[in-house]
């Protein structure tokens, strides 16, 4: 049992450290804007998971490094507890303003301060924001504190990137574990040989572009509080903003056009983004991954604009909010045009057009990147699978078969397993697409949203994207509908079978490993 | 840890987790100093320009690098 138990304590403890860190670090932040009265909170909030963290590292300080089951529990529990403890300063922040102590200059409650005082909605924005999806339980994000405005913010940013790839960066505990757990994350490329020296690039390219995604904002037109927020969640994909009605509140042209190629950058795997810095831009077109990106983009941005232009009222209106949001979908940025203040919301296009982002949502971007869904990666494998199955059949017995994806030549052993690896997973994405669907359509109004709007939310939340037609919210989403999509949220980030696994092994073997 | 060691570790992650080009961990560097100074001075033609010039500068310069083609290291692996 403790063989078990060790490691995953181990690492679940510097994770917790990591997160008690980021909250006292963002202490900063009120001290900067004079919100005195979210200190105390974000104290309480830091020190919990800080000092969790230390008993658990200290008391397993001596575990093994961990194995691939330890791994998938670790990336599972982990996530969990991150969501969990990180939605402490939501509710503390949230809990202060709410019951005005004397001594404390808090500022009159909102309804979106209202709504996170709840812990179901503190932990569902806290997952949102670490998942990098971006669906919120609050209604009008500039009523926030600017301490949580920040929270949510800096959650996304290092979700994007992931929470075990920051702590192993910190750690830089050398050796199998650090890559094991790595895995988990669902992540598997690597940019150099050692995998300490992979994430600590990664962090590096992740530091580079967010500065420039700010200032690009900021030249665009931006405030500077508002163009950090959405550099670091649009380069991170993730998609909250800080102004109700997302980036369609701007109405500006300009700010849609900087942030096209943030996210791109944000959907475009780092190895690549490393290859380009070199000078080398083979990169962009020898990764199958960046080709069907572009060609995804390319035809889905053109399908949508043709779908939605008998909706607007001129050819230019329906490219320029076509694009914004396929591009959206795809990279799972998740920011929104097609919104309130805007002529037509997404509530309003034509079930087409859903139809193409749910598709968008679903595929995602390149595996590797800030991006979600079931990564495109996986639809080419299942794309070339199933024409490799195909074709088998018209050649003789005695043929030497090739699967080729990239400059990888898979034989007939690696071929079908890599195949059925993606089959599984793109399998398992749509159980539990259905099973939220089946949950939506008991616990909503009768008639009160289409099947449509349904599923294009579950696929939201699911492909850690943060588009919605309106279902999500603090009064609209139902208590069973906020669960699941809070399950569907931490099922799509790690890609499903680490929460199997941990499941199996919570479950079956009660966590002994055999 | 004294302040200079640690001084040292940053640079040294730098220097090492980069792409190995003093350029580009210059433009690191500067990114968040520009972010602070955008915040602190606010929107002037000096700051405008100063910003526009590093944006811009970015991109030219990793234009300028593509033209300089490096071979692609075939340690990278795919997933």
């Amino acid at each position: 049992m403790r063989t078990t138990v060790a490691p995953i304590g181990r690492d679940l403890g510097w994770m917790l450290r990591v997160l008690g860190g980021l909250v006292l670090v963002s202490i900063l932040v009120p001290l900067a804007w004079g919100e005195y009265y979210a200190i105390p909170g974000l104290v309480v909030s830091g020190v919990i998971p800080v000092t969790i963290g230390w008993v658990l590292s200290t008391a397993f300080a001596d575990a093994a490094p961990p194995d691939k089951l330890h791994g998938m529990m670790i990336a599972a529990i982990g996530w969990l507890a991150i969501a969990a403890f990180g939605s402490l300063p939501f509710l503390t922040t949230a809990w202060v303003v709410t019951a005005a102590p004397a001594g404390l200059e808090t500022p009159p409650p909102t309804e979106s301060i209202d709504a996170l005082a709840s812990p179901l909605n503190a932990l569902f924005e806290s997952m949102s924001g670490f998942t990098g999806t971006g669906l919120t339980m609050t209604t009008d994000e500039s009523t926030l504190p600017r301490t949580l405005q920040w929270w949510r913010s800096i959650i996304e940013w290092v979700g994007g990137v992931g929470v075990i790839v920051l702590t192993t960066a910190i750690l830089a505990r050398p050796g199998s574990g650090s890559l094991t757990v790595y895995e988990s994350e669902a992540r598997s490329q690597k940019i150099h040989p050692s995998i300490v020296s992979t994430v600590r690039t990664i962090w590096w390219l992740f530091l580079l572009f967010t500065s420039i995604a700010i200032l690009s904002l900021w030249l665009a037109g931006m405030p500077p509080w508002h163009a950090i927020n959405h550099g670091m969640t649009g380069i991170s994909t993730g998609g909250f903003s800080i102004i109700d009605g997302s980036i369609g509140a701007y109405d500006s042209v300009v700010i849609e056009a900087v942030l096209l190629p943030i996210m791109i950058a944000g959907g475009i795997a780092f190895p690549i983004h490393y290859l380009v810095l070199q000078g080398d831009l083979r990169g962009l077109y020898t990764d199958a991954q960046t080709r069907w990106l572009a060609a995804v983009l390319l035809l889905g941005s053109a399908a949508l604009w043709l779908s939605v232009s008998t909706v607007y009222d001129s050819v230019t209106e329906a490219l320029r909010y076509g694009v914004f949001q396929f591009v959206s979908a795809v990279t799972a940025a998740g920011f929104q045009t097609a919104t309130d203040p805007t002529p037509l919301s997404l509530g309003g296009w034509p079930t087409s057009a859903l139809l193409m982002l749910v598709f968008a949502m679903v595929v995602g971007a390149a595996a590797g990147s800030t991006a979600g869904g079931i990564k495109l990666i996986r639809l080419i494998m299942l794309v070339k699978g199933i024409r490799f199955r195909v074709s088998y059949v018209f050649y003789p017995d005695s043929t030497v078969h090739r699967f080729r994806i990239d400059d990888r030549v898979l034989d007939e052993k690696d071929g079908p397993r890599e195949f059925g690896e993606a089959a599984i997973i793109a399998l398992l994405w749509f159980v539990f697409l259905a099973v939220s669907v089946f949950v939506l359509l008991a616990t909503l109004p009768s008639g009160a949203y289409s099947l449509e709007q349904i599923l294009f939310e579950i696929a939201s939340a699911q492909g850690n994207i943060g588009l919605s037609t309106g279902i999500t919210g603090p009064h609209s989403l139902p208590t069973a509908g906020k669960v699941a999509f809070i399950l569907n949220m931490w099922v799509g980030r790690l890609e499903i079978i680490p929460i199997l696994v941990t499941l199996r092994a919570l479950f079956w073997r009660g966590g002994i490993y055999e | 840890m004294s302040r200079r060691r640690y001084r040292s570790r940053l640079l040294t992650w730098i220097v090492n987790a980069g792409p190995n080009d003093v350029v580009l961990n210059l433009y690191l560097v500067l990114g968040p100093l520009l972010i602070v100074l955008v915040t602190v001075v606010g929107r002037t033609a000096a700051t405008t320009v100063i910003v526009a010039g590093y944006v811009i500068g970015f991109v030219g310069y990793t234009i300028y690098n593509a033209l300089t083609t490096t071979g692609q290291p075939d340690w990278i692996r795919h997933p």
